[in-house]
């Protein structure tokens, strides 16, 4: 929006004239030296605006708005649990359409594994689980 | 703990009846700017709900930078404003930068102001004259008349600079002066 210059002295001089009338007509200040015409302004400009609110608004607008926020707040947890019950709906779909190739890719691969846990491999299994036995036994018996 | 605090912790912790407090202390500035910007009263209360709704939303994010009032001032004029751009109304005048020439408007005036005011169709052409002054003149001119707030509150709510806001002042009841002087022959 536009900004507009500052008031010239005499313009500044009109403005106090204008000011004062307000005091005036507020009871601020006495009533000297103060052309009608400006009072009938300040007084014309105080005259109250009829208020044109229905009965009751403000605990009509006070519901509305918690209603409302209510409702923002349930939204969140509604998407979330759409969203699971489309990723579960999508895993079952997955499941049912490709399945019998998954379990079929898995089996294939199923003889390779004894060569995984003889030997070197199974040692180093072993090695791994009793190295962390009795740390999981003490950390255990610490929480008791 | 001062009362704006006190309201608005209390409506954030969702007290019984908090928001409608908050709702109806403020209501009548939100009319007050609404009425002066849109002057349709039905679009007045629509907006008016717009206003509360959206300080519910937000009053967690207001800071106490200002007063809870000036906060609340700033939503209303905002929702006013962008009604009335929506429906392309002129929010200013163009000329708003052109003064009266004050050696035609005299200071002094030979009439008598209670008789003035008992004249009804005189108050009555005040007002409409009042009622002609683009948007955002009347708007101001009842923030600093009617709710009676200082020009540096009115910028906090208008967004504009304290000197224009004075100078809108000044030459909106000049004109309403020089109408008075003009129009309705009362001899200035």
């Amino acid at each position: 929006m536009t900004t507009l210059p500052p008031l010239s002295p005499e313009q500044e001089r009109e403005w106090t004239l204008q000011q004062r009338a307000i005091d005036i007509e507020g009871g601020r200040a006495d009533a000297e030296n103060v052309p009608a015409s400006y009072r009938l302004v300040a007084r014309a400009l105080r005259e109250p605006l009829p208020l044109g609110l229905p009965d009751g608004f403000a605990r009509r607008v006070a519901r509305r708005a918690e209603r409302a926020a209510l409702l923002d707040a349930r939204w969140p947890q509604r998407w979330i649990v759409v969203l699971l019950l489309v990723l579960f709906a999508l895993g079952v779909a997955g499941l049912v359409l490709e399945g019998a190739g998954w379990l079929a890719g898995l089996l294939a691969t199923l003889p390779s594994l004894p060569r995984v846990v003889n030997g070197w491999g199974l040692l180093l299994l072993l090695g791994i689980g009793a190295a962390h036995w009795p740390l999981g036994r003490g950390a255990s018996s610490g929480k008791q | 703990m001062n009362a704006d605090r006190v309201l608005v912790e209390a409506v954030l912790a969702r007290r019984a009846g908090a928001f409608e407090r908050l709702v109806a202390e403020h209501q009548g500035l939100c009319w007050h700017i609404l009425q002066r910007l849109v002057r349709h009263p039905e679009d007045t209360r629509e907006l008016c709900q717009e206003t509360f709704l959206r300080v519910h939303q937000y009053l967690h994010q207001y800071r106490y930078e200002s007063a809870l009032k000036s906060w609340i001032g700033r939503i209303a004029y905002a929702v006013g404003l962008r009604h009335l751009e929506k429906k392309q109304v002129p929010l200013l005048e163009s000329d708003t930068g052109e003064a009266t020439d004050l050696a035609l408007l005299q200071e002094s005036d030979g009439f008598d102001l209670e008789a003035a005011w008992a004249d009804a169709q005189l108050r009555e052409r005040l007002h409409a004259a009042i009622d002609a002054l683009p948007a955002v003149q009347r708007t101001l001119l009842t923030l600093y008349h009617l709710d009676e707030l200082a020009i540096p509150e009115i910028a906090q709510i208008c967004g504009l600079p304290a000197g224009t806001i004075k100078s809108h002042l000044f030459r909106s009841r000049l004109r309403l002066r020089e109408l008075l002087q003009n129009r309705f022959g009362v001899s200035a």
